[in-house]
């Protein structure tokens, strides 16, 4: 049995000619919390379908459990054991909380309802409301409930807390971390929202015209990735030939900024070692990991 | 469960269906009673009966789903978006698409006995007294219009597996319309007249039991590539 829960290699898939992803490599490990980030587009809600068997790879593999998510037989066996909140956040609108809550739970053996008690009341979910009464916000919650309630093993959310007031929102990223501690449960989320996936992920991917551009965990990223800010005495005449690790190098004037990805103290020597140069180190964020590649790209 | 998401899905739909059926005892019941006699009877022709069939062709075509409804042509926003929520369920998309078809062609089937009623509305008006021979004609054409009806149902399944439902409504009574238009006018298509066949067991007293075949074979083909289509569509 893999310790992975999702992995997917080589994944391919096109739209009318279009690529959508362009040879998807991810590996994501049981009891995480991991952040799948990128912009419109990037191939986010692609990967998400192709590993709820919604699409079938153009090439590749997904597997989700080991199993294989294209399968239609093996993708009962997963969507019995991972619970899914879809971008649009949209569910039947002809039923009520109530309705809908008795209804899904008619599809899991194992519902919780102790979970389902506790989220109705913590969600401020009014069961005799209708859905179609509800906002993006509270479906967002209805279906998060719906999620956790049969006791997932593992959480794909498609931009979860989109909708959500700033309140909601940390309640939400709140539960997240409680529902992977408490109930060992993985969670897979995508988000625009590099603040909350810094907050809550212990694990990244960043993807970016259908491949991953950058992946692991945070912790090592953060540590890996360092921001360097070289100030000359006089502005250069020519680009400087940084060493290996300088990934993304940004000249302005007589001031130079890198993001580093490895071999650090190696660039730094060399900055040093040139006439009037002085060297400041700076801890990156998320948002800057994220941009740099991005933009990059 | 998908029995009751179906039911809540298709509630309002029925009893449209209901009111559309039984429109015509209510207009025979509102007119002003005029006894036609056996002579006007005699010359009430068949095409106008089949256009009764026509006018009942619409309820399966109303009633028809597959169970996964399609985001392609979203009219509206939201009106189709819990598709994905319904195939995060875990249950086979076979069991997605028989439990709608099952209830749509269960709801036409029920709805198609108002036809019948109306047929006996009809003579009763007229003056008739239906003995036990007319109610087993009655029950005949209960059936043969249910079995041929069949036919026109699955092509609206197989059109609900791609076209949203607005559209899919309009495609669905263009085609049928031009369906009837063209078995009523090629001589040749005589045969396979399933409009004629719907009615036929109130003149001839019999089953129309090739027509009725057809339709079965029709019906069966049109929900095994709806099937298939259901089964290997990405969404």
């Amino acid at each position: 049995m893999s310790d992975w829960v999702i992995e997917t290699h080589g994944l391919r898939k096109s739209f009318k000619g279009q690529p959508a992803l362009t040879g998807l490599n991810l590996e994501v490990p049981a009891g995480s919390i991991f952040g799948f980030l990128g912009r419109n587009g990037a191939g986010k809600t692609t990967t998400i379908r192709l590993l709820m068997g919604l699409l079938k790879p153009d090439s590749g593999n997904a597997l989700v459990f080991g199993l294989p998510a294209g399968d239609l037989s093996a993708g009962i066996e997963i969507r019995r054991r991972l619970g899914f909140v879809t971008e649009d956040k949209e569910l039947y609108p002809y039923m009520s909380v109530e309705q809908i809550i008795r209804f899904t739970r008619s599809f899991f053996p194992k519902w919780r309802v102790d979970l389902e008690q506790r989220y109705l009341k913590l969600f401020d979910l009014p069961p005799g409301r209708k859905i179609s009464d509800l906002s993006k916000g509270m479906r967002s919650k209805l279906m998060l409930l719906l999620a956790i309630s049969h006791a997932a093993e593992l959480l794909i959310l498609d931009e979860p807390t989109e909708g959500l007031d700033p309140v909601a929102v940390e309640d939400m990223l709140r539960e997240l971390v409680a529902i992977a501690a408490n109930e060992g449960a993985t969670i897979f989320f995508s988000s625009h929202q590099l603040e909350e996936v810094e907050q809550i992920a212990d694990r990244v991917c960043i993807i970016d015209h259908g491949a991953a551009v950058v992946t692991g965990s945070l912790d090592d990223l953060k540590t890996q990735y360092q921001r360097l800010r070289v100030v000359f005495g006089e502005e250069l005449r020519a680009p400087v030939q940084w060493g290996e690790g300088a990934e993304h190098v940004r000249q302005n004037g007589r001031t130079v900024d890198i993001l580093a990805n490895r071999n650090v103290e190696a660039i730094i020597n060399q900055a040093q070692a040139m006439p009037g140069a002085s060297v400041e180190r700076f801890p990156v964020t998320l948002k800057e990991i994220f941009l740099e590649h991005v933009r990059s790209n | 469960m998908l029995w009751y998401k179906g039911w809540l899905e298709t509630r309002f739909g029925v009893l449209f269906m209901i009111a559309f059926a039984v429109f015509p005892i209510a207009l025979i019941l509102a007119m002003p009673h005029a006894n036609p006699g056996p002579q006007a009877s005699a010359a009430q022709p068949e095409g106008g009966v089949q256009f009764f069939a026509l006018y009942y062709s619409i309820v399966p075509l109303f009633l028809a789903g597959s169970g996964i409804k399609t985001q392609s042509a979203q009219i509206k926003k939201g009106l189709h978006g819990s598709m994905y929520f319904t195939l995060s369920l875990p249950v086979s998309r076979f069991r997605l698409f028989a439990t709608r078809v099952a209830l749509g062609m269960l709801q036409t089937v029920v709805i198609l006995a108002i036809a019948p009623c109306t047929i006996w509305v009809i003579a009763i008006r007229s003056g008739a007294r239906p003995d036990r021979q007319d109610l087993f004609l009655l029950f005949a054409f209960w059936v043969t219009l249910s079995v041929c009806a069949s036919a026109i149902y699955f092509l609206g399944v197989l059109l609900s597996v791609f076209l949203d439902d607005p559209i899919r409504g309009m495609a669905n009574m263009f085609g049928v319309v031009f369906l009837y238009g063209l078995l009523s006018k090629v001589p040749l298509l005589a045969p396979v007249n399933i409009f004629r066949a719907m009615v036929s067991p109130l003149f001839t007293r019999s089953f129309p039991w090739a027509s009725m075949g057809i339709s079965l074979g029709v019906a069966a083909v049109l929900g095994l590539a709806a099937l298939r289509m259901v089964q290997t569509r990405e969404y």
